[in-house]
């Protein structure tokens, strides 16, 4: 198991590698620089500005730079905000999309798996095509259409809940379910999937045998390998949580790395799109280990890979 | 001398379905098997309905999706302007279909680059085979680890908002998955005794790849292109819907969603019909592709 987690962690490495490598060249192989649209700056600041970011040296050695100070966590500075470095900043927004994303899995879970439960219980049935079509819609319905359909029902008509901002509780209700929302509606879709092939296996059968109330078979016996490919797309699911939310955090204006990011690639902030870029990259590979992690603990067949 | 495709997959039919008299090809049984799923066909009439409309109906509105009347301001839905107006008095019907057009041509052409890019890899990785196969996925693996929504937003902010750039870049992180399915197929395929008389028949590596084998990868490969085109048309709503990808005055649903987003608390009709247009051709356009995958492929029952 050591050498697994190992093996998936020094294979991390050069993934963050390529990543680092495309978005560092790809933004400064793009025309237009970081300070070209202000006004035209004395010779002398111009120069000290280049000095103070290390763009006067060449490009390689730019690279090489940034190789080396990333790998000791250290990101650089913002070229647009000042007065903090971008590992600040990217600690700063980190917390806010992570709990953001926190919230948005636990709905998808708690609606996801009750709705996959539900329509597994009683498969082609009215209650099933019916959880089913709800959960099509949600694929269907992306956060930039749920989101303002969201706002202009429970914020601007019924007034109930504030249309944008992170500060109160209430302020976080409606971002959590529009990125939550799609999310659900795919983990319905897997865990009715995954229940009903389980119980067609023939352990279930002997324990339905065995007497069994149906409850006891559907929670103890059934579930275990029921949500198996929900937690084989946990990982993604995850990462998309964390990652995907720069429309959901732009619609309401939640002050997370994802806005940040859109920000900074608007005002071709260099090392802060990098930077972003890169921890994004990271937790991505590393979420994606946890969900094998948890799904070689689930499956005792999956271990030996 | 092509590849017998009738008799490819006696597994895909089940025992307990009736087979009817006569030879059913691949295509005919899945065929009657998508006829009989009903949310499939209506699916599939949606789909045939929207396409004509978008494209047909800018010919016969009476107004053009960039005609302004800002005398006329926004206005609700009302005779003349069945949708209504957004502020610059620019009829939304028009506007409408004109995205339709858009997304659409967005969604089919960059799911093409996707199809032909992945189709080529995943052909080629599997059909060679030994390290060359291995090099190529692996880098599959790395590509596909990387968040390339993000790639995509970093090349449209800084390479321009170019409307051929936009669907090639999303054409391009989106033939991962094609090229993964293509290989796995490839990789049994070539292992065939159809393989084995073609080649016997002293044809070239190419030829053999290009007519022999990729044909019998056409069903797993129609199905994923079809699951590909909304996945394609969210992602470019997404772009547009940060300002990134359609620009106005030119019109694309995401870009109506965003517009009228700013204003939906005066005039919510714009936000309403864009949303409706979009979410409704999204859902057929999955429904089609579940149904696609049951038809073609039982052995893979819904997810």
């Amino acid at each position: 198991m050591t050498g697994f987690i190992l093996r998936r962690l020094l294979e991390i490495v050069p993934v963050l590698l390529a990543v680092v490598t495309i978005t560092f060249f790809l933004v400064r192989l793009a025309p237009g620089g970081p300070f070209d649209s202000e006004k035209r700056l004395e010779p002398k600041a111009q120069a000290q500005i280049e000095a103070f970011y290390r763009l006067d040296r060449p490009l390689h050695r730019q690279y090489l730079d940034y190789l080396w100070d990333a790998a000791r966590g250290d990101l650089g500075p913002s070229y647009r905000k000042t007065g903090r470095t971008v590992t600040e900043w990217v600690l700063l927004r980190l917390p806010v999309s992570m709990e953001l994303g926190l919230y948005a899995l636990a709905v998808a879970l708690a609606v996801g798996m009750g709705a996959g439960l539900l329509a597994a219980l009683r498969p082609n049935r009215a209650l099933d095509h019916g959880v089913m079509s709800a959960a099509m819609l949600g694929i269907c319905l992306p956060g930039f259409v749920l989101g303002p359909l969201l706002t202009l029902v429970f914020s601007l008509w019924m007034g109930w809940l504030p249309v944008a901002g992170w500060t109160t509780p209430a302020h976080k209700i409606l971002p959590a379910v529009t990125l939550g929302a799609m999310y659900a509606a795919y983990i319905a879709r897997m865990t009715r999937g995954g229940m009903l092939e389980t119980l067609s296996q023939d352990f279930i059968r002997t324990a339905r045998a065995k007497g069994l109330t149906e409850a006891r078979i559907l929670l103890r016996h059934a579930l275990r390998g029921g949500i198996q490919p929900v937690v084989a797309f946990l990982g993604p699911a995850m990462a998309g949580l964390f990652t995907g939310s720069f429309v959901v955090e732009t619609i309401f204006q939640v002050p997370g790395l994802g806005r940040e990011f859109v920000e900074a690639a608007f005002n071709r902030d260099y090392t802060m799109v990098t930077g972003t870029v890169l921890v994004y990259a990271a937790l991505v590979a590393l979420l994606n280990l946890a969900a094998d992690l948890a799904q070689a603990w689930l499956d005792p067949r999956a271990r030996g890979l | 001398m092509t590849a017998p495709r009738d008799t490819e997959t006696p597994a895909a039919v089940p025992a307990a379905e009736e087979i009817p008299a006569g030879r059913a090809s691949l295509w005919r049984d899945a065929w009657r098997r998508l006829r009989v799923n009903r949310l499939a066909v209506a699916a599939l009439f949606v789909l045939c309905a929207v396409c004509v409309t978008v494209v047909a109906g800018p010919w016969v509105t009476p107004h053009t999706y960039d005609a302004q009347d800002t005398a006329l301001g926004a206005v609700g839905p009302r005779a003349g302007h069945w949708l209504g107006t957004d502020p610059l008095g620019r009829d939304l019907l028009a506007r409408l279909l004109q995205g339709g057009r858009v997304s659409l041509l967005i969604g089919l052409s960059a799911t093409a680059v996707s199809l032909l890019i992945g189709v080529l890899y995943g052909g080629v990785s599997g059909f060679a085979g030994g390290r060359a196969d291995a090099l190529m996925m692996r880098i599959v693996d790395i590509l596909y680890a990387l968040p390339y929504t993000v790639f995509v937003i970093i090349l449209m902010v800084f390479f321009g908002r170019n409307f051929l750039f936009l669907f090639l870049a999303i054409g391009a992180v989106e033939w991962l998955t094609m090229a993964r399915i293509v290989r796995g197929q490839v990789l049994s395929l070539r292992e065939r005794e159809f393989v084995e008389a073609a080649r016997a028949l002293g044809l070239g590596r190419a030829r053999i790849l290009i007519r022999h084998i990729l044909p019998n990868t056409l069903g797993p490969v129609i199905i994923y292109a079809t699951l590909t085109v909304p996945r394609v048309m969210l992602l470019e709503a997404t772009l547009s819907f940060l300002g990134l990808g359609v620009q106005p005055p030119m019109s694309s649903w995401g870009l109506l969603i965003k517009e009228g987003v700013e204003t939906m608390e005066e005039y919510p009709w714009l936000l309403l019909f864009p949303s409706i247009a979009f979410s409704a051709t999204l859902f057929a356009l999955n429904a089609l592709g579940d149904g696609l995958r049951d038809a073609l492929d039982p052995r893979t029952s819904r997810d």
